[in-house]
């Protein structure tokens, strides 16, 4: 599974610090380590969790942005987040890996990042995809 | 800062040559801006070069972004491209160029400026050494009918085949390398729909023979179903979008493959279908204008498009809010994911094609002697996970023309278990010699 989060965040902070990526990439790093997860400390690509610092999700006016994904399944954005919520992404990175499709209806997001999700992008294939129709958190 | 090199040697890489072969280990020597040996390297040759150490990594050909925007400038509307001073506007377009080979991609295609001369002084700029940027080749304003503009603003407007001449003259005198028709609707302006086309048959013609004859190739914003056959009737070189092609455009499309390009710029259909909320474009919306069936047509005929072999590259009109500059690298797992692309495939598209796309298709796009030295060490298999390219730490060293853009202060990649360290090929060479 994937976990993206955005390296620019907060794009329209003039100083382009980019503190949000550094602070939850150290958060889930330190959380990693703990759980003794060594990959994801080490951002091995055969971890649980596969991190990428991409350069934005587009979802900027409510900075703190970051989204999982999988092959062939639903791409799931939060936005609005800080380091304080590590765990809770894990956690959603964790369930949506668990899930068949990614859609949000397929797995429980986590109560934390319920009011968080800013999108869901369905990976249409001909003829096999459902449609999860608008953005809704179970 | 760039660091000259006369003499690179990426020693124990993992060689992805664009050629179609699996990955293979090995060394690459760089001499000045070329590639000199693959593979087994000649301690004689690389005496005296600087050593890179790839510890396994991946040894690539920079990425190829065929559907460029400079001066598209992260606005959240369209309106956005246009209102920016020209002053504020160079400079954003300067920032793109750092951002584009930033993010691994040492050639891009052109696909229109926001004003005339934008593209090129970026270009000029570059190839000068000025600035650190992609190879570019550069556009102008895109040119539109009367009534068939998506942005007014920024649009060179001609009617009827003498008003394509001059205009295609007008644009080649500023010292443009292609020319941008803009032939359909785009359903994000509300009133031109991306099934309508505009230009005639008269006016391709003209704009086309008039390129050609000045040396100049065009490419051109093409949804309809017409606008692609109307393409392919008059031969325009590079078509963009292709959203709505029908079964006599694929077949043409095909008897043509030898010389046409797709770039269908696929993420901006995906971002604004389903991320584009953000910005004040809910789904709803965008579904409600047609992108959910456009995303859905397009992606059944681009399939059908790889199928028959049809060059199909990525490269995805970036710079708009909700498909910012930086995320190039979306596009190839788009490829995977949704056309059916292998990684492989996807990587091809992106390099060996770009290599052909940028008519350098024997200095560009692969790791083969001879070739260019623009080069990316990556941190990661591409081929085991594509996504690996969106993230810039992972790009650890990018070189354009034999020069370092990026390269680490201090290299962290893992050291190798030294009791089960292979020898390099260039090591084994030196053993059987002695």
């Amino acid at each position: 599974m994937t976990l993206l989060i955005c390296r620019t965040c907060p794009r329209y902070d003039a100083r382009a610090s980019g503190e949000f990526g550094r602070r939850l990439t150290a958060a889930i790093a330190a959380i990693a380590a703990i759980a003794e997860i060594a990959e994801i400390a080490a951002g091995e690509p055969d971890a649980p969790v596969a991190i990428r610092n991409v350069q934005c999700l587009g979802g900027c006016p409510e900075d703190g942005v970051v989204a999982v994904d999988a092959p062939g399944k639903a791409r799931i954005r939060f936005t609005g987040l800080t380091e304080s919520y590590a765990e809770a992404i894990l956690a959603a990175a964790a369930a949506h890996h668990a899930s068949p499709s990614g859609l949000p209806a397929d797995w429980a997001v986590p109560t934390e990042l319920a009011g968080h999700l800013s999108s869901v992008t369905v990976k249409r294939l001909p003829g096999r995809l459902a449609d999860p129709g608008k953005l809704t958190a179970p | 800062m760039p660091v000259p090199t006369s003499k690179v040697l990426f020693r124990n890489v993992s060689i992805l040559d664009s050629t179609g072969a699996d990955p293979y280990p090995g060394d690459v020597l760089v001499e000045n801006n070329r590639i000199a040996s693959v593979g087994t390297v000649d301690p004689d040759a690389a005496a005296g070069a600087r050593v890179i150490e790839g510890r396994g990594r991946t040894l690539m050909s920079g990425l190829c972004d065929a559907h460029t925007h400079f001066s598209w400038n992260n606005s959240a509307d369209l309106d956005g491209l246009g209102t920016m001073p020209v002053e504020e506007h160079l400079l954003f377009c300067l920032e793109s160029a750092r951002t584009y080979i930033d993010s691994g991609y040492t050639m891009c295609l052109g696909a229109a400026s926001a004003k005339e001369r934008l593209d090129v002084v970026c270009r000029d700029a570059i190839n000068a050494g000025r600035f650190p940027g992609p190879r570019y080749l550069a556009n102008g304003p895109e040119i539109a009918v009367t009534g068939g503009a998506l942005i007014p603003s920024i649009t060179k407007f001609a009617d009827g085949p003498e008003g394509m001449r001059k205009a295609v003259r007008e644009l080649v005198g500023i010292g443009v390398d292609q020319i941008k028709l803009s032939m359909t609707g785009e359903e994000i302006t509300g009133t031109l729909r991306a099934e309508d086309t505009y230009f005639s048959d008269e006016e391709t013609a003209a704009a086309v023979a008039e390129a050609h004859r000045r040396g100049k190739r065009v490419c051109a914003h093409a949804r309809s179903a017409e606008s692609v056959k109307m393409c392919v009737r008059n031969k325009v070189d590079i078509i963009y979008h292709a959203s709505f092609t029908d079964a006599e455009g694929m077949d043409m499309l095909e008897a043509n493959k030898d010389w046409v390009f797709v770039a269908p710029g696929l993420n901006w259909l995906v971002a604004t279908l389903y991320e584009a909320e953000s910005f004040g474009f809910p789904q709803e919306a965008a579904e409600a204008v047609g992108y959910k069936k456009e995303l859905e047509v397009a992606i059944e005929g681009l399939r059908e498009m790889h199928r028959r072999g049809i060059r199909v590259l990525p490269g995805g009109d970036y710079g708009f809010a909700w498909t910012p500059h930086g995320t190039y690298a979306r596009d190839l797992q788009h490829f995977v994911e949704l056309l059916g692309f292998t990684p492989m495939e996807a990587i091809i598209s992106a390099t060996a094609w770009g290599g052909e796309i940028m008519l350098q298709p024997d200095e560009l796009g692969k790791v083969q002697p001879g070739y260019l030295a623009d080069l990316l060490l990556v941190d990661g298999d591409p081929l085991a996970d594509i996504t690996i390219l969106q993230d810039h730490d992972r790009l650890n060293y990018i070189m354009k023309d034999g020069t370092f853009h990026k390269e680490p202060s201090t290299d962290t990649a893992p050291s190798p278990d030294p009791a089960n360290m292979p020898a390099t090929a260039t090591e084994r060479l030196v053993q059987q010699r002695a």
